[in-house]
């Protein structure tokens, strides 16, 4: 399973550490283009720098549950909004949001994983993400 | 040319022919019909250079042309056309006319039904395939309807076959004690489920929605809802949405139920139902909680057993420490020191986690639980809070005394109410014992010593052969009671006696096996049908010296001398074994490979049992016989000197 190296990610999540994590796992898979952002805005404001230089992100890591709006309102607002729309995303979230992640899967996102996950479960989520929304990528 | 004019406009073909069958007149249709015209044919042409018939005798009938006088009936012939061989079917009548300037004069009427005849065997062809066809369809309607009938009966055997597979297979879902049941695209069950489903669901789930029959309310509901939505949308894969769905049924009877989902998808690999299977897991869960609890206690024992000293005084002082928690509930208002109480729960929770005492560590968790909101509350919630925690600490009263209750047997076993204990190594007593010995003190001080500290009860060395007679009867389903032990009180050393006590338990299995009947023989013969067994101790003199005498009595089936004499003679051929004794031939049973039984069995019958006690016996310089009623019972008795200084030297002096 081969996807292209040189996709841009944009991970979001307040906590420092499982950002650090999530970016450490992406980084394993052998991309190396990662941007940060510990909240929605901050998200936002990334992706809407990117497109003003005619960019887009190729994938969204979201975590569920942050301060301001939650990772759930994020990816509404991404899957209303023209070309991010088309972006594979996936969301992090913890065994107890379960009913969130249904009202996610509802409005479009592309996978979910649980906290905690290991290394191989996340891989594969990524790539089922991308080859969702990429299908020759296989 | 003869005026026949009014012939001119007829349709069909008239020629007027004379006795040489020159054409005499014809009009225009005949004239087409020879494919030429009037001028040409009139008074040039002979008729039958003109057409060919295919029937020549219509001219010479009877007496030929020149005799013909009749007319003929319309005669239905082929005819061709001499110039261009084109042809077709005719009606051609001939009638004479009358003379006419004295020639004989016929007319010729020609009645083209080549087209009728065309027409006719056209349609009688046509007619002739139309009753083919329908005899065709007579035919396939009569085999549709034999293949209809034939159908039917195919069909209701399948049906037939299929609701017996179908309940055979209902039958198989049903006994596999799972809840399984099927719901549609709007979370509908549906009309295929399993009996279980009323028990393990609590209702039967056939058309009602999946959130109703797992009583859910408001938003457990409406999740699931979306949760089915997500899932025949295919939003994500089946996998990453199952365990998004519900996992648990809440029985009221508090079973624990699980629920597993599976797909069904039609030939286009879209989910077309899901099937739901509930699993009663009570037996499981409850099973591993017992575990838990088993392995906890089992943790304690070893504890306790480790550090019996400190467990007692412990187990001395937990209660007095549950009745200072008591006076706290006890205390006013203003006595009611949140932190002090807080601080001596906490440390006796800590002692009840060192001891692995779970229960009350836990229960006094729950004191401190209930008293913590105090810490950052008003004073108006203390009447509250003192009302639950008075609540608490009477289940720690009765946590314990049930945890006492439990292991009440546990703890006798161990020792732990027993009064106080040292562990002391026996070499240091009896390093201690020659010391005193040596010294120059009482003679009745060192015998009390040794009486004390040196010398144990006869019983604590055989005492667990119990659990060898238990054993071997259960194994035989033979009941015996519990071993009777007579004199075993007496304190002995027994140091150098544990070979013996070791081979002893030859004469324990062996009552049992051999001597004790089963209770059924038991009842018949009078007796109780429990065997007992006996062991029985006492000191003696015999030629002076101290002996130790140890008797094994059983009131089982005893030693048939008859039976024995066989095989007595097999091992000494050289006796008259009809002159022996009967006592002489039991003795026998002391003889190495000597066994009754015909088979070696698990217990006994190898014939090494009673040699080995004998053998080790005399060794010792002891002795042993056994003597048997018949019916009534054996008694195996065994002479051993004591060991003692002097004895030692005698008998050395004696061997």
């Amino acid at each position: 399973m081969n996807l292209p190296s040189d996709l841009h990610f944009l991970v979001v999540d307040d906590s420092p550490s499982i950002r650090d994590l999530i970016v450490r796992s992406i980084n394993r898979m052998g991309f190396t283009k990662v941007d940060v952002a510990k909240d929605v805005n901050q998200a936002w404001s990334k992706i809407e720098k990117k497109m003003v230089d005619g960019n887009l992100y190729d994938f969204i890591v979201s975590d569920l549950n942050m301060p301001g709006p939650n990772g759930l309102e994020f990816l509404k607002r991404s899957r209303s909004t023209e070309l991010v729309k088309e972006l594979p995303f996936l969301l992090i979230t913890t065994e107890s949001e379960k009913a969130l992640v249904v009202q996610a899967v509802m409005a479009g996102v592309s996978e979910y994983v649980v906290k905690p996950f290991d290394y191989e479960t996340f891989s594969k989520k990524i790539i089922a993400a991308y080859t969702k929304h990429h299908p020759n990528a296989a | 040319m003869l005026n026949f004019g009014i012939f001119d406009t007829f349709l069909d073909s008239i020629f007027v022919i004379d006795a040489e069958k020159k054409i005499r007149y014809c009009n225009d249709a005949a004239a087409n019909l020879c494919k030429s015209s009037v001028r040409r044919l009139v008074d040039s042409e002979y008729f039958y250079d003109v057409i060919d018939f295919e029937n020549k005798d219509l001219f010479t009938q009877k007496n030929g042309t020149k005799g013909q006088e009749a007319s003929t009936n319309y005669n239905e012939i082929e005819y061709k056309v001499l110039k261009d061989s084109t042809g077709g079917k005719v009606r051609v009548r001939i009638e004479p006319f009358e003379k006419k300037d004295d020639q004989n004069l016929w007319l010729v009427t020609v009645h083209d039904v080549t087209v009728e005849d065309q027409l006719h065997s056209k349609y009688h062809h046509e007619l002739k395939e139309k009753e083919e066809l329908i005899e065709e369809l007579e035919a396939a309607k009569w085999e549709l309807e034999s293949y209809n009938k034939n159908l039917e009966m195919i069909i209701s055997e399948r049906t037939k076959e299929l609701r017996d597979s179908n309940s055979t297979l209902h039958a198989m879902m049903d006994s596999l004690g799972q809840g399984f049941l099927i719901i549609d695209a709007d979370g509908i069950c549906g009309s295929i489920y399993t009996k279980s489903c009323a028990r393990i669901l609590e209702e039967e789930p056939e058309g009602k929605p999946l959130w109703d029959v797992l009583d859910l309310k408001n938003e457990d509901a409406e999740q699931v809802k979306l949760w089915v939505s997500a899932v025949f949308q295919e939003a994500l894969p089946f996998e990453s949405l199952e365990e998004l769905g519900p996992k648990v049924y809440n029985h009221s009877e508090s079973k624990h139920i699980t629920l597993d989902f599976f797909p069904i998808r039609d030939p286009d690999e879209q989910v077309q139902n899901i099937v739901m299977v509930a699993t009663d897991k009570t037996a499981e869960v409850t099973a591993n909680i017992a575990m838990e609890k088993e392995k906890q206690h089992s943790q304690m024992v070893l504890k306790v057993v480790r550090n019996k000293e400190q467990f007692s005084t412990f187990l001395n002082s937990i209660e007095a420490k549950i009745n200072n928690i008591v006076k706290f509930t006890r205390r006013s208002d203003e006595e009611f020191n949140v932190d002090e109480i807080l601080r001596y729960l906490h440390t006796f929770e800590g002692e009840c986690g060192v001891f692995s005492v779970h229960t009350l560590g836990y229960r006094a968790r729950r004191c401190q639980e209930v008293l913590s909101p105090l810490k950052s509350v008003w004073a108006e919630d203390l009447r509250v809070v003192r009302g639950e925690f008075n609540v608490e600490v009477a289940e720690l009263t009765r946590d314990f005394e049930e945890f006492i209750r439990e292991n009440q047997k546990t703890f006798q076993k161990v020792g732990i109410f027993d009064s106080r204990k040292i562990e002391i190594k026996k070499e240091a007593i009896e390093n201690f014992y020659s010391y005193i010995s040596a010294k120059d003190l009482s003679k009745d001080l060192i015998e009390k010593f040794e009486y004390e500290f040196i010398k144990e009860p006869v019983r604590s060395f055989i005492k667990h052969y119990e659990d060898v007679i238990q054993t071997v009867a259960a194994k035989q389903d033979k009941k015996v009671s519990p071993l009777e032990y007579i004199g075993c009180d007496e304190r002995i050393r027994g140091d150098y006696l544990r070979p013996f006590f070791d081979v002893l338990v030859h004469a324990f299995r062996n009552a049992v096996d051999h001597g004790i009947e089963s209770p059924e023989e038991r009842v018949q013969q009078g007796k109780k049908p429990m065997g007992n067994v006996s062991v029985e101790f006492s000191e003696m003199k015999i030629d002076g010296k101290n002996a130790m005498k140890f008797v094994v009595r059983d009131d089982g089936r005893g030693i048939d001398p008859e039976q024995l004499k066989g095989k007595v003679k097999m091992f000494h051929p050289e006796l008259d074994v009809n002159q022996l004794s009967d006592h002489e031939i039991i003795q026998n049973i002391f003889e190495p490979g000597f066994t009754s039984k015909d088979s070696v069995e698990e217990f006994s019958g190898r014939g090494v049992g009673m040699d080995a006690i004998k053998n080790l016996v005399e060794s010792m310089g002891g002795d042993v016989m056994i003597t048997s009623i018949v019916g009534q019972g054996s008694t195996l008795s065994v002479i051993i000197p004591i060991k003692n200084k002097t004895n030692n030297d005698q008998i050395r002096r004696a061997s």
